[in-house]
């Protein structure tokens, strides 16, 4: 028997060079040998298949992307991600607004792309679509506006307290914290009083006011809103309210003690002169009042 | 300062890893089954499984259960073929003086091997091949048929014995 046949490791030692000088000496007489070192140096030759491992690579990412599910989660997310914001971009096209904003004491006039013409009076807010408004044409109102509509259809204002629809008209919004009031100048508006199935047409010289929740009809007797005069007309209004007007007109605090502001107050005031107009609303009601140095605070008792 | 781990999910790790050991294991397969197509669908499904999993994959332990994947999903469809492998021909120094006679049986030579490796058991074929034509180490081919170094040793020399006994008659000495 041979050494080799014998030393079950001998002949992959010597493939791996790994024998002695002794050994393979020994090795290299037997009569194998010869065979051995032909099939070692001619397996060297062999090569495998071509290989191509960039298309397997391919390959491989397609079988990936195609049985899904789990793609790379930074892709995923990025790909999330581009979506949103195209969505947001179609989306904003279509709920892009337009506001205008009247500080305290300030008046605004604007004109929507159809030639109607808002006049904002002070504290309000009145919003549109920026895009397609004409196809329909409704504004958001938060405070109080004078509207010359243009003639055409479907002119529509939103406010907290319901719609007013327009055709072609003058009329005055105010839809303030806590009261509303309309009052068409010209033409006919319709006000749609929100959640409440009520439904109230005006025409000219005639006035709604929401009042303890109820609508009450009134007329005017004047072209245009008083406040576009620079004066501001209550009826039966309660104090709070009457408070509420001077403050956004002048921009001041009251800072009110125990007065009574439910008290119901008719009369007006003018916006050019804050002693004028305080001691026209106040002086009447009996309330005395303090005024500080720097007029941005009114104390009442 | 802690290296930080790689991760399979990271697509350039991935393809790193694809790039390291695709061949490799793609010839592993082929020297079982001799079914190149087979083996190449193996590997590529086995990434595809490591890829989908790679979130609970630690990098470093890819390669070896890479091997596992493959190994496994070869025992399920294991139908051997022939082995078919290209000779390359690499220009030598004294090819001028070989007479026609010892290229022909050079030539006979090599066909013949082939045909006797062909002949080997899976096990033997498997060693032989990783060794003589990827250049494995034995602890290399150690690890991926997950056996002793040993063990390799003894399969390695097994199948010289057996190819020369295969080849046996038809050498001149």
């Amino acid at each position: 028997m041979e050494e080799y046949e014998k030393d079950d490791t001998l002949i992959a030692r010597w493939v791996a060079g790994e024998l002695s000088e002794e050994e393979l000496a020994e090795f290299e007489k037997s009569d194998a040998y010869h065979v051995f070192h032909q099939i070692n140096e001619e397996a060297q030759k062999f090569k495998a298949p071509p290989i191509n491992t960039r298309e397997a690579l391919i390959k491989t990412k397609e079988k990936i992307s195609f049985g899904k599910k789990q793609s790379n989660p930074t892709i995923k997310w990025l790909t999330i991600a581009a979506s949103i914001a195209i969505l947001i971009g179609i989306f904003g096209v279509f709920t892009a607004t337009k506001s205008y904003q009247t500080a305290n004491g300030q008046h605004l006039v604007v004109t929507l792309p159809d030639g109607s013409v808002v006049q904002l009076n002070d504290g309000s807010k009145l919003t549109h679509k920026r895009f397609f408004w004409l196809n329909n044409k409704t504004v958001t109102l938060q405070g109080e506006a004078y509207f010359k509509v243009q003639k055409s259809d479907g002119f529509v204002v939103n406010t907290t307290y319901g719609n007013v629809a327009v055709l072609g008209t003058q009329f005055n919004v105010k839809s303030r914290s806590s009261s509303f009031e309309l009052d068409c100048f010209e033409g006919v508006v319709r006000f749609d009083r929100k959640d409440h199935n009520e439904q109230q047409i005006l025409r000219k010289n005639d006035r709604v006011v929401l009042s303890k929740n109820t609508l009450i009809s009134e007329t005017i007797s004047k072209n245009e809103p008083n406040w576009i005069n620079g004066i501001n007309v209550f009826k039966d209004t309660p104090l709070i309210n009457v408070i509420e007007e001077i403050q956004r007109q002048y921009n001041v605090t009251f800072e009110i003690g125990e007065t009574n502001t439910t008290r119901l107050f008719t009369g007006s005031f003018l916006h050019d002169n804050l002693e004028a107009a305080l001691k026209s609303t106040l002086t009447p009601m009996g309330i005395n009042y303090t005024i500080s140095k720097d007029k941005t605070i009114v104390q009442l008792p | 300062m802690p290296e930080k781990k790689q991760s399979v999910c990271d697509e350039k790790n991935f393809d790193t890893l694809f790039n390291t050991y695709y061949e490799s294991v793609r010839n592993h397969l082929y020297y079982k089954c001799g079914d190149i197509q087979q083996a190449e669908d193996i590997v590529q499904d086995a990434f595809v499984k490591l890829w989908k999993r790679c979130a609970d994959i630690i990098y470093d332990t890819a390669k070896s259960l890479l091997y596992k994947i493959c190994n496994n999903a070869l025992l399920n469809e294991f139908a051997h073929k022939k082995v078919v492998l290209r000779y390359e021909n690499t220009p030598r120094d004294d090819k001028n003086y070989e007479s026609p006679d010892f290229i022909m049986e050079t030539e006979e030579f090599r066909k013949k091997l082939e045909i006797s490796i062909n002949k080997l058991s899976a096990k033997e074929r498997e060693v032989f091949l990783l060794s003589r034509i990827d250049k494995k180490t034995y602890k290399e081919i150690a690890e991926i048929t997950d056996i002793s170094v040993k063990a390799v040793e003894r399969r390695m020399s097994k199948a010289f014995i057996t190819l020369r006994k295969l080849l046996g008659n038809e050498i001149k000495i």
